[in-house]
């Protein structure tokens, strides 16, 4: 079961490190990809969750995800552009999950099948009224994000969220660099809209 | 630059996704418009409520641990050399499909070689049916060619005379 993290990013990594994990982990070398894992586990997760709002479906989807990469690690003939094919595989996953079933209907604080909430560590630092508080906003994010049309979500998620430049959200989802652009705009917008009310708070 | 331009550039210039020359004349345009100094704050603020309130999710151990079990059985990505050299499940998995692929297109060759066969004799039944049935044809109509007229009240019947078929015999 994922946990919730305060740490979501990977770090400045080392390119060349990244191309010597990559090419071990092409001759079947697991320790290597595990630690590719490790950089891009949590980006891709957080990516597929928040396109699909579930827990479930997100950890589903990034274990495929993963399991496709390796398979396919012989095809990558750039090694430099790793992330955004890693993207791209998670994007495909997401999207062939939109045309199996209708849109995510299913908040991660709903029950679990054995009737027990999605566990999340509780913050030490946090009295009971300020955690309240933090996850209404959560809500309040997710819910932002989750109602923006499909076209703008995924370059919206990719730039807010995962930080990708505009150059590999373009080579991600398949178009132009002015089209990325200018739906990144109109996304910010649109979110800019749903979260006014507690900019103030 | 004016106030619809420098709006519209506004998400790129907080990414820093401007070239250098259209970064400068959005931060010169802010500099005189509040208007579009606003809009900018206005943004900021939105995308930094946002990174404070997202919920940031860690993958559980499930995850690598079913990762890994999937692809201890998979063969490396890509070897020094050909993969089904490297492979004897997947070499084997390859003599298979070539032998299938063999078999298919073996059948599907007699198929067709059987098919060609039975179209040029059908062809030929056809032709020799279609002659028989000309050559009928033919006979009958000379056999009643003399009866055609037998039953119009208003054509004399022909009288048959030595000469007139002179493929009779004589006295016939």
């Amino acid at each position: 079961m994922a946990k919730h993290d305060s740490n979501p990013g990977s770090g400045a990594l080392d390119p060349s490190l990244l191309r010597e994990w990559i090419k071990k982990a092409k001759k079947g070398d697991i320790g290597s990809y595990h630690r590719l894992y490790e950089v891009f586990a949590r980006k891709v997760l957080n990516f597929i969750y928040r396109m699909v709002n579930s827990v479930e479906e997100a950890e589903d989807l990034t274990q495929e995800t993963f399991v496709t990469v390796y398979r396919k690690l012989g095809s990558l003939k750039d090694d430099a552009k790793f992330e955004p094919w890693l993207f791209r595989i998670a994007r495909n996953y997401v999207y062939q999950r939109y045309r199996a079933r209708t849109p995510a209907t299913v908040p991660i604080e709903e029950p679990d099948e054995n009737g027990q909430g999605v566990t999340e560590p509780a913050d030490t630092r946090k009295n009971p009224d300020e955690e309240f508080q933090a996850k209404e906003l959560q809500d309040v994010v997710q819910e932002a994000i989750k109602t923006l049309p499909e076209k703008y979500r995924d370059v919206f998620v990719l730039s807010a969220i995962q930080r990708l430049s505009y150059n590999e959200i373009a080579e991600i989802v398949g178009r132009s660099l002015p089209s990325v652009k200018t739906d990144i705009h109109r996304a910010r917008l649109e979110v800019r809209k749903k979260v006014k009310y507690y900019l103030k708070v | 630059m004016n106030c619809l331009q420098c709006t519209d550039n506004l998400t790129a210039y907080l990414d820093q996704e401007l070239p250098p020359g259209a970064r400068n004349e959005v931060e010169s345009h802010l500099g005189s418009c509040a208007r579009c100094g606003d809009e900018l704050h206005t943004l900021k603020e939105a995308m930094l409520f946002l990174d404070s309130h997202s919920k940031t999710l860690a993958p559980g151990p499930a995850v690598w641990s079913n990762v890994r079990a999937q692809i201890a059985a998979l063969p490396a990505p890509s070897g020094s050399g050909a993969f089904w050299l490297h492979a004897p499940l997947q070499r084997w998995t390859l003599a298979g499909a070539a032998l299938a692929a063999s078999l298919v297109l073996g059948l599907g060759i007699r198929e067709y070689l059987q098919y060609r066969q039975s179209e040029r004799d059908l062809q030929e039944y056809m032709t020799q049916y279609v002659r028989e049935r000309e050559s009928q044809e033919l006979v009958h109509r000379v056999q009643t060619a003399h009866q055609e007229f037998s039953d119009n009240p208003f054509v004399a019947p022909a009288e048959e005379t030595s000469f007139s078929n002179p493929f009779r015999e004589q006295g016939q």
